[in-house]
């Protein structure tokens, strides 16, 4: 006599398959979204970040020196389309440390805006200057100044 | 006549194992293609680090380089070449390091190599992979 052997059904069978493709599905597509959600965010934030790096524009437009002492009054002009603030200048390469005032001040769009300070390399008549302003988000404005 | 009566796997278990087969070639082509896209699943990204300002004394053969951190977060330097070449980590100084979110670092490289009026390439890598690569004229 034949041994008859029980087995799942063809539904209860489907079904199971059914649930476990799913539930592969789901674990991959949320692992997959986790990734790619991380690089896309931090994708967005950089390219935000570049937009408005690219958005600011200053000029230096005047540099007024006493013809004595190291003090040097630098007039900006801010001619791009975001606010700026200036973090930092430097005379032929070298960082100024001494700020009579402007720094980390805000020059608004199409405004004028004043850095002052002292600076690192000694200024002599007639000398030629690389002056570099650097704003907050790290865009660079060489000037070169005729003392 | 006897009809020889061949036995098989079921229909149910058949399914099993081509699941298996599949979740299996999906796990080489996954660490395959991970291969190649490297870190995608990682949790650190790199950097935004950003020149401010650099100098290059031929005479001295020192380099001065003043580098701005403008991403989201700390940025800890590791390693700078000219023009390809390793410099030795005792030939380079960055102070600070690591570089905080806005801060800036001034990075000095003593190199034998540097001589008036070349110019030179410059990449500073940090230990996330963050890059900058930039140019130099050393000047007397």
């Amino acid at each position: 006599m034949p041994r008859r052997r029980r087995a799942v059904s063809e539904i209860i069978a489907s079904l199971m398959l059914l649930f476990i493709v799913s539930a592969l599905g789901t674990a991959l597509y949320s692992y997959t979204l986790t990734i790619t959600q991380g690089q896309h965010d931090e994708l967005t934030s950089e390219m935000s970040r570049a937009a408005d790096r690219a958005q600011e524009r200053v000029r230096v437009i005047a540099v007024w020196w006493s013809g004595t002492g190291d003090l040097l009054n630098v007039t900006l002009l801010n001619y791009g389309r975001s606010d700026v603030e200036v973090s930092d200048v430097y005379v032929n390469g070298e960082r100024v440390s001494a700020y009579s005032l402007g720094r980390n001040e805000v020059i608004y769009t199409q405004d004028l805006g004043r850095v002052a300070f002292t600076s690192p390399k000694p200024i002599t008549s007639g000398s030629t200057y690389e002056i570099t302003v650097v704003s907050q988000k790290g865009v660079p404005s060489v000037y070169l100044w005729e003392s | 006549m006897k009809i020889r009566n061949s036995k098989g796997i079921s229909t149910f278990v058949a399914v099993l194992l081509m699941i298996l087969l599949a979740v299996a070639a999906g796990v080489v082509i996954y660490a395959y293609t991970m291969g190649y896209f490297g870190n995608l699943g990682g949790t650190s990204t790199p950097g935004t680090i950003s020149l401010d300002s650099a100098t290059l004394n031929g005479t001295t053969h020192v380099m001065k380089a003043y580098i701005r951190n403008v991403g989201r977060g700390s940025v800890d330097f590791d390693n700078v070449y000219v023009d390809g070449t390793l410099v030795p980590d005792g030939n380079v100084t960055a102070s600070p390091d690591p570089i905080s979110v806005g801060d800036v670092s001034e990075i000095t490289v003593t190199y034998w190599a540097f001589e008036t009026p070349n110019t030179y390439e410059i990449k500073i890598v940090a230990e996330d992979n963050t890059q900058l690569a930039f140019s130099v004229k050393a000047t007397s």
